[in-house]
């Protein structure tokens, strides 16, 4: 059954499948250069096990979904909505498109754009914020479009390759959003 | 080896928190709500009682035993009353990163004696830690916890729009950052 509300233009958001999500969530982790864009700790290799036990932890405090293409139902990546505030209305977005192929042809994008959607008009929330390291030059251009604003950098915060890589804030406010909406974008 | 005291300065005195004893007054400070967010660990603000505030403390021990963050009581030399919490958190030990945590009872002097507190906690995390940075956060409507922070030269890197709500609005969430070189130098000045 496809639901509208979780539908955008290219891929849907479906609730996490433990056993197929795990073992492609371990696949994917093996993309060392993946692991280096998305995590704050240190790239590692993990068993089906250990991103079992990772999707279940806490899995009531957050909003994990996997990302489906709409073509042929192939899970391209994941996207959470994590780190609820509930009196300020806000929340972290976190997202990686696992599969190498689908960088740069909007799937992120319109990933992001639904679940955006959910957070402002079901979630009732305010503002969504994320965070992306400097050199994720790829991210940030996509988050710009979206409508995501720079709120400053903690400098130097990530020790990778030798040197040291600025960890950029950015967030997007429900007005801000509505307008872009009412824009059509 | 320089044998500047880590765990003394002029006033205070860090000691290992006892979450028997310290939790009961620990809970009598939540009834500030600021210092009940930062027990509360994410969750709406309320006053907490001693037994919550224990099960945080235990929290926080079972994270120091595991190396994730270093807590410390605060207590006057001269009385021996716990006057605060300090934690160096989250810590990321591949980014020599973590976080500041303060947490003190709002007396009348409080800000002097964080302050000095503060001092002792940036030389353990910088000089014993050997960290490259630390971040406190601190909401927007805080102005003593934002001054706090100016004053021990910190940096403001982040400003969050509208991600603190408190007394019916908005406010921001300020990210403040020192370096270990800006903790040296100002060392240097001040022992020159």
């Amino acid at each position: 059954m496809t639901i509208q509300q979780f539908c955008g233009k290219q891929v849907r958001l479906a609730y996490m499948d433990l056993e197929a999500d795990s073992a492609q969530w371990a696949k994917w982790r093996m993309d060392s250069e993946l692991q280096r864009l998305a995590d704050w700790g240190p790239a590692n290799v993990y068993s089906q096990r250990e991103m079992k036990r990772w999707i279940e932890e806490d899995s009531e405090k957050r909003y994990p979904f996997s990302i489906r293409t709409l073509e042929n139902d192939q899970i391209i990546g994941f996207i959470t909505l994590t780190g609820f505030n509930w009196t300020a209305r806000e929340a972290w977005l976190g997202i990686v498109i696992g599969e190498r192929g689908f960088w740069g042809h909007g799937y992120g994008s319109d990933a992001i754009q639904t679940l955006l959607r959910f957070a402002f008009e079901e979630l009732n929330l305010n503002r969504v914020s994320l965070d992306v390291f400097e050199y994720n030059q790829r991210a940030i251009r996509c988050y710009e479009k979206l409508g995501f604003q720079h709120e400053g950098r903690r400098r130097q915060e990530i020790f990778i390759d030798d040197r040291r890589w600025d960890d950029l804030y950015m967030g997007i406010l429900r007005v801000e959003w509505e307008d872009l909406q009412k824009k059509g974008k | 080896m320089q044998s500047i005291p880590l765990f003394e300065s002029q006033n205070l005195r860090l000691t290992p928190l006892e979450p028997e004893k310290d939790a009961p007054i620990l809970a009598s400070w939540s009834y500030d709500l600021e210092t009940a967010y930062q027990l509360r660990q994410g969750q709406p603000a309320r006053p907490m009682p001693a037994f919550e505030v224990r099960k945080v403390c235990e929290q926080w021990e079972k994270e120091a035993r595991e190396d994730r963050q270093f807590l410390f009581a605060v207590h006057s030399k001269q009385s021996d009353a716990i006057l605060g919490v300090i934690r160096i958190c989250w810590m990321s030990w591949v980014n020599g990163a973590a976080y500041l945590d303060v947490l003190f009872n709002k007396s009348e002097d409080w800000q002097s004696i964080a302050s000095e507190a503060l001092n002792m906690a940036l030389r353990y995390a910088f000089e014993e830690l050997a960290l490259f940075r630390v971040t406190a956060v601190v909401p927007g409507h805080d102005q003593a916890a934002a001054d706090l922070y100016h004053q021990a030269n910190f940096t403001l890197e982040v400003r969050q729009r509208q991600a603190i709500y408190w007394h019916s609005q908005n406010w921001d969430k300020l990210y403040f950052g020192m370096l270990r070189p800006e903790w040296k130098m100002q060392q240097a000045g001040v022992l020159a």
